[in-house]
């Protein structure tokens, strides 16, 4: 068993004559928070995907507490304790805020095949919904179609979908996107609430939350890590003027 | 032998008409996203259009033209007052171009009648070619001639004109072209335009040898579907090769097997989904 | 909302109850259940369009090929109809789920063309392979069997089955629409990435939806062809396809009500129609480009929302 929660080990990905990744290793140990940055382009999103599975790396392992997944499918990495929120909200608009979390449930837990069942009618799991909800302070939320909420109550259901997963690792896509100053500090709050028994990569471009959070942080550019440390390394770093400033 | 080289001769000829037919509606496919599925139905008017105008005495090279230019007209006219405005709504779109190929059918039988209309060759081309000791149906020939020279022309009408290069542009990339300053509308109107006009004077270059008659949209529809998936949406050198492909399945499944021909016209077509969803040439993910 | 709960079993069961009743002969009743056997294959469509939506022309192979299958095996090798229905909608699952995995390669409007190519092969077989399927002539039953000892040769006997078999539709779908199958399915249709991302297969998912809609499809022809004790390349056709997909766009997908409302408009429209002038396919292009420019979300949903209270203060 390796002492890694999660670790990306040398991988390159090349899209026609683009190289979007190239020789990235990232060794993420349980419990820390890892937090990514770097320009636009810099292919943080894209180390996303492929840590999910939405394409394979051309090159390199990736590996879930020891065991390999470079390969697997994204469901079987989902069942593995990985999960991650999206930079773009992807939610289930016409379907109440507590089916959203259940569908959320039905992913890890299986019980999707059932045709014949109601959903509403499965109390634990609609409990378990709306403890979820009520985690990241939407309890009272939980009956309203996600088309009658605000944006932040929608990025908030973002992070309760994937914590009701119960992930042992979790990607956050930039959770603080379009978020006013009230609802980044709602947020926040939440973030540093979540018990150290998930261990957190996150990209996220507002430095004031984010390099609070952060135990260790990812420069990447052009593909690629330039430098990795602590948020006091990093900062002091000249490469990381040259990165956000130079060109 | 004398049957071999005479269904591979009427194969390339068959082939030569599903590229007219295809490569239009290969195009409006890859730049519009929809599937024009009244596309036989063009076909289907600008063989009983030719028809018509022949009865009339107009040679049959002008009443091609004619025919090609009427339906093109009626495409663009189409495109302009129904499709544009349901722009955004693909499915909508597609729906649309279906129900007009229901009307283009019933008013072909309302007007036409439901009797095959015969097409006359050119009293030039109706002699047979005598090659090699073998005799050659001269007007085939001349189908696969005319075939290849507007695929040359299509090919540089897309790789060495202005408009070409938008098209290109647009079937890659809509939003890129239209961030480049592109005008959309404009190029939709235009390639179907182009679109429906090859497919109106395909009608009158196939009525010699398929004549004018009621279902035959419905028998071309499928066949451009089946030349787009194995040869890949948007792509003229796809709709080309699949044109040939499915022209030599068709003829040769016909004359062999004649119960099975459909069914095994679209044998590969579910290879090529297996195997390649994107077709032999296709970029554009569908 | 949709028309949800006790309501609508209640005046769905009153409306085929008092139908016999109200209509003023067999004519009308013979009528009435040709329209009741396409609203079971608009419901079985709308599995697929309204909940996982995945757009098919091509859903008339589903009325066609067990109508062919049971009509075969009762004519020609003189099955009993409890062995020839069973077998006809068995064939007819077993060929969605084979066309599921080849049309389920592409997404969208490629699905729609795949369904459609796929459509035409069942049509052009059907037409073509004369000595199964007796080409254009089709094939005729001389009278309605009896099923296991039921006489159901008369219009109104003929007319409960289908009713009931409708009910069952009903129910079992509506079943599904609040099981969490459905749940995922609808999830699939809005957002495919992010339920992959769940955890969940969406390609499975998406293929038992497809087999689903195959199976109440076959139940659907399976009746038609005890309805019309006929069966013809015409009903594996396109327009066939076509006529299904306008009766679930124009009746509202995604509503247990809207296919049947559809089904029912577009075969008395047919009907009418046919039995004046014999344009009806340029009335059922015309339907098609009205209803998808004026209302694309259909009649039952469009009538809703105008009857709905205007959103008022209170959320």
């Amino acid at each position: 068993m390796s002492h890694f929660a999660l670790e990306v080990d040398d991988i390159s990905k090349r899209f026609g004559g683009l190289a979007a990744t190239r020789n990235v290793t990232l060794r993420v140990k349980p419990g820390e928070r890892r937090l990514l940055i770097g320009p636009n382009g810099a292919g943080k999103t894209t180390l996303f995907n492929q840590i999910a599975g939405d394409f394979l790396p051309d090159s390199g392992a990736i590996r879930l507490f020891g065991q390999e997944m470079t390969r697997l499918p994204t469901k079987k990495r989902v069942r593995m304790g990985l999960s991650r929120t999206y930079q773009i909200l992807t939610l289930f608009p016409n379907d109440t805020l507590r089916h959203n979390v259940a569908l959320a449930l039905l992913g890890t837990e299986g019980g999707g095949w059932s045709c014949w069942s109601s959903l509403a009618a499965k109390r634990d799991m609609m409990a378990r919904a709306d403890d979820a909800l009520a985690a990241v302070g939407l309890g009272d939320a939980a009956g309203r179609e996600v088309a009658q909420t605000s944006y932040g109550e929608r990025r908030r259901l973002e992070l309760a979908m994937a914590l009701a997963q119960k992930p042992k690792v979790l990607l956050l896509d930039e959770p603080l996107a379009g978020l006013s100053a009230d609802e980044r500090e709602t947020v926040r709050a939440l973030l540093e609430h979540i018990p150290r028994d998930v261990t957190i990569v996150m990209i996220e471009h507002d430095m004031d939350v984010a390099l609070a959070f952060a135990d260790q942080i990812t420069l990447l550019n052009f593909g690629q890590v330039v430098l990795e440390g602590t948020r006091a390394e990093v900062i002091a770093d000249p490469r990381t003027r040259e990165v956000y400033l130079g060109h | 032998m004398q049957f071999w080289i005479i269904q591979t001769l009427n194969s390339l000829a068959m082939g030569g008409l599903l590229f007219l037919l295809s490569a239009g509606f290969s195009l409006i496919f890859g730049l519009m996203r929809i599937p024009n599925l009244a596309h036989g139905g063009l076909f289907m008017l600008g063989a009983y259009v030719g028809a018509m105008c022949m009865q009339w005495g107009v040679p049959f090279w002008l009443a091609a033209i004619a025919a090609g230019l009427a339906v093109g007209a009626l495409g663009t006219v189409l495109e302009g007052g129904l499709l544009r405005r349901m722009a955004g709504n693909e499915q909508g779109q597609v729906l649309i171009t279906l129900g007009i190929s229901f009307i283009i059918a019933d008013l072909c039988l309302l007007t036409w009648g439901g009797d095959p209309v015969p097409l006359d060759a050119p009293r030039m081309l109706r002699p047979p070619v005598f090659l090699a000791g073998f005799a050659f149906p001269g007007y085939r020939l001349a189908v696969l001639a005319f075939a290849l020279i507007v695929a040359l022309g299509l090919w540089l009408l897309l790789e060495r004109t202005r408009l070409g290069a938008m098209i290109r542009a647009g079937v890659d990339d809509r939003l890129m072209a239209r961030s480049v300053g592109i005008r959309v509308s404009r190029l939709f109107s235009a390639v179907f335009f182009l679109g429906a006009f090859l497919a109106g004077l395909g009608g009158v270059i196939g009525g010699p040898i398929l004549s004018a008659y009621p279902g035959l949209d419905t028998d071309m529809l499928p066949l451009a579907l089946v030349v787009v998936i194995l040869g890949g949406v948007g792509s003229l050198p796809g709709a080309l090769v699949g044109s040939f492909l499915v022209g030599i399945i068709y003829n040769f499944g016909t004359a062999l097997f004649p119960d099975f021909a459909y069914v095994i016209l679209f044998l590969p077509m579910v290879v090529m989904l297996v195997v390649k969803p994107s077709g032999l040439f296709g970029r554009v993910t569908r | 909302m949709t028309l949800r709960g006790s309501r609508f079993w209640a005046l769905m069961s009153l409306f085929l109850i008092a139908l016999p009743f109200a209509l003023p002969s067999d004519y009308y009743l013979g009528i009435a259940t040709h329209a009741l056997v396409l609203a079971i294959l608009a419901l079985s469509l709308d599995i697929l369009i309204g909940q996982g939506g995945m757009t098919s022309l091509g859903h008339a192979v589903y009325l066609g090929l067990p109508a062919y299958a049971a009509a075969w095996t009762m004519q020609n090798a003189n099955w009993p109809p409890e062995l020839a229905i069973p077998f006809a909608i068995a064939m007819g699952t077993a060929v969605s789920a084979l066309f599921a995995v080849l049309s389920l390669r592409a997404r969208g409007l490629g699905f729609l063309m795949i369904t459609l190519a796929l459509g035409q092969v069942m049509w052009g077989a059907a037409y073509r392979w004369v000595g199964l399927t007796g080409g254009d002539n089709g094939i005729r039953i001389p009278v309605r069997p009896p099923v296991l000892g039921i006489d159901i040769s008369s219009v109104r006997s003929f007319y409960v089955v289908v009713a009931l078999a409708l009910m069952v539709a009903l129910v079992c779908i509506w079943h599904l629409e609040r099981s969490p199958f459905g749940a995922c399915l609808r999830g699939t249709k809005d957002q495919p990435k992010r339920m992959n991302m769940l955890g969940h297969d969406v390609w499975s998912i998406r293929f038992l939806a497809f087999v689903f809609a195959g199976f109440w499809g076959s139940i659907a022809g399976v009746l038609y062809v005890f309805d019309y004790l006929y069966v013809s390349p015409s009903s594996l056709s396109l327009p066939q396809s076509a006529e299904a997909l306008l009766m679930v766009v124009l009746g509202g997908a995604g509503t247990l009500t809207g296919p049947v409302v559809g089904a029912i408009i577009i075969t008395v429209i047919k009907t009418v129609v046919s039995s004046y002038v014999d344009r009806w396919y340029s009335l059922l292009g015309l339907t098609f480009i009205i209803v998808v420019s004026v209302m694309p979300r259909g009649l039952v949903p469009g009538l809703k929302a105008w009857f709905a209270p205007k959103e008022g203060g209170a959320r």
